[in-house]
């Protein structure tokens, strides 16, 4: 029986070796049950694979968030290593060789670090702010979409349960006690940085896309074509036709649907 | 003017050479002192104070503001704008900046303070309890615990292992500040010569980092490895906080108790070896080794 180092080397080597075919993207089911921040954070998983041209296949799963192991979706099963999130995956592909920010400098590098956590505190907290805390959003949407896999009533527990999680975190935050208008400033001062950032480059860091721009687009994406009762966000993103045209750039070349019809 | 009209600022005592021991009152301190807001700051560490107020809060007339983020956008609105020269590819960054130390130092210094149990139980909660009067230092400690608890929770929400997560802290803090002295680079603050809100928010978390004698400081070492960082701090102190005592006001009665405790231990020793003596005496003569005409 082969000792802990050597399992371990193997593993390191595994890690090494190129991109296997049956790589899976585990993810919610995206018509009646997914929800806009998670939607946004797996159509970045899609988009980031997609830039480094890898394949893999989506696999839908009521229970994805469970399985996740950091407990968060999306998560993608290459061989055997299951890696959550878009950070860890960035980091696993880069372990492989695979990298799209090689080119940046640290200056830009750390430029990057800190508009992914913008986009991550400013727009998934406003995402989970109208999902979660705006009545009306909750109580027509939400509600319904994350207990439709569970039956009666164990989708009113689940709900509760998810509810009092993202009040937790929203709290600890300070998010929770923000007004309606205060997160719309919020996401419009978000979006003018991103604005003034991307310039008139066609993505953010040149002419080559990195994990800056497969955030950006999952988030601005979903929060374009998601139809919500509320849809403050969507007219605020609106403002921005560079950020507009960044979003379509990136869905025309990647994911080869026809020229922004939804945008 | 009146005193309702004038500025007042509750906050937090300070040690160590910090301001404040809280990084949202290190903001609101800083902030008033770099742009000149004449205020007038209150210490609280009084049962009046802790009642009415939690820091930092900020009252003009009959406004007050709980976070210092609503009393920067309400000085703001009074023309104390610090970030005012800033070009827009500038104020972009500075967001950009400010948000990637608020989501890694953060929770940095709150798992630091309040979710490392060494740290807790012999400096956090032993310094919260000697600053603050009772029964505030033991509600306050309590609610500050479980705020770091659910940050930390959101963060992690299925890891249980503070080793686990220490691990994660020490790489996301490591990053966090290498891309930060990268920005900041030789120059005297981020952008150009005066500071800048991001200036603060770095400090109000690194500072801490530095200074505070936490006994399992493991990050520590991590912000000296950045030597122009740590001469932005020193820059900060020497220029906008002159003359706070780098001694702490604590440590002082932590010295009386510990030579106390050493007191202690001689009449402990005293006794022992008192009962020991007598132990091996009485064994001695129920046995009849030691006779006596006596008993």
């Amino acid at each position: 029986m082969p000792g802990p180092l050597v399992e371990r080397v193997s593993l390191e080597f595994e890690a090494q070796e190129a991109w296997p075919k049956d790589v899976k993207l585990f993810q919610p089911y995206e018509i009646e049950q997914i929800l806009l921040p998670d939607n946004a954070n797996c159509l970045a998983v899609q988009a980031l694979l997609k830039m480094c041209n890898l394949d893999f296949t989506v696999e839908f799963r009521a229970n994805a968030e469970a399985m996740s192991p950091s407990g968060k979706v999306p998560f993608i099963k290459v061989g055997r290593f299951v890696i959550a999130e878009l950070e860890g995956i960035v980091q696993f592909i880069n372990g492989k060789g695979i990298s799209l920010t090689d080119k940046l400098d640290i200056e830009e590098k750390a430029d990057l670090r800190a508009y992914m956590a913008l986009v991550r505190n400013v727009i998934e907290n406003a995402e989970l702010f109208i999902c979660w805390i705006d009545h009306e959003t909750y109580n027509d949407v939400t509600s319904i979409r994350n207990g439709s896999v569970y039956p009666w009533p164990l989708n009113h527990f689940r709900n509760r349960e998810k509810r009092n999680q993202v009040i937790k975190k929203l709290k600890v935050l300070d998010w929770y006690n923000k007004t309606l208008p205060e997160v719309h400033e919020e996401m419009a001062n978000c979006c003018e940085a991103l604005s003034v950032r991307l310039d008139q480059n066609s993505f953010f860091f040149g002419d080559k896309p990195t994990e800056l721009d497969a955030l950006v687009f999952g988030h601005l994406f979903t929060i374009l074509t998601t139809p919500l009762p509320r849809n403050d966000l969507a007219n605020i993103v609106r403002n921005y036709p560079s950020l507009i045209n960044l979003v379509k750039r990136v869905e025309t070349k990647y994911f080869n649907r026809e020229d922004g019809k939804n945008i | 003017m009146t005193s309702k009209e004038k500025f007042m600022l509750y906050v937090y005592d300070g040690d160590y050479g910090l301001p404040s021991i809280n990084s949202e009152c290190i903001k609101a301190l800083l902030y008033c002192s770099i742009i000149e807001v004449p205020v007038q700051i209150r210490t609280l560490n009084n049962i009046k104070f802790c009642t009415f107020y939690s820091g930092p809060c900020f009252v003009h007339k009959n406004l007050s503001f709980k976070s210092s983020n609503d009393i920067v956008l309400y000085l703001n609105t009074l023309n104390y704008n610090l970030n005012v020269n800033l070009n827009p590819k500038q104020k972009s960054e500075c967001l950009a900046l400010t948000h990637l130390v608020q989501a890694k130092l953060r929770s940095v210094l709150e798992f630091q303070l309040w979710i490392d149990q060494r740290n807790l139980e012999e400096f956090t909660r032993i310094w919260y309890g000697r600053a603050l009067p009772w029964p505030f230092n033991s509600i306050l400690v309590k609610r500050f615990k479980e705020n770091a608890i659910n940050l930390i929770e959101s963060l992690y929400p299925s890891d249980y292992n503070t080793e686990v997560i220490r691990e994660d802290l020490q790489t996301m803090v490591t990053d966090c500040l290498s891309s930060l002295s990268t920005r900041l680079g030789t120059s005297n603050y981020f952008f150009g010569d005066k500071p800048s809100t991001l200036d603060i928010v770095v400090y109000s978390y690194v500072a801490p980092l530095i200074k505070l004698p936490l006994p399992a400081n493991s990050f520590n070492g991590c912000v000296t490895l950045w030597p122009n960082l740590v001469r932005l701090i020193k820059r900060i102190d020497a220029k906008y906080l002159p003359g706070l005592p780098k001694e702490s006001k604590y440590i002082k009665i932590r010295e009386t108790t510990n030579t106390s405790d050493e007191e202690v231990s001689y009449v402990a020793i005293s006794i022992f070896t008192l009962s020991a003596v007598t132990l091996v005496f009485g064994f001695a003569i129920t046995r009849g080794i030691i006779s006596s005409r006596y008993f």
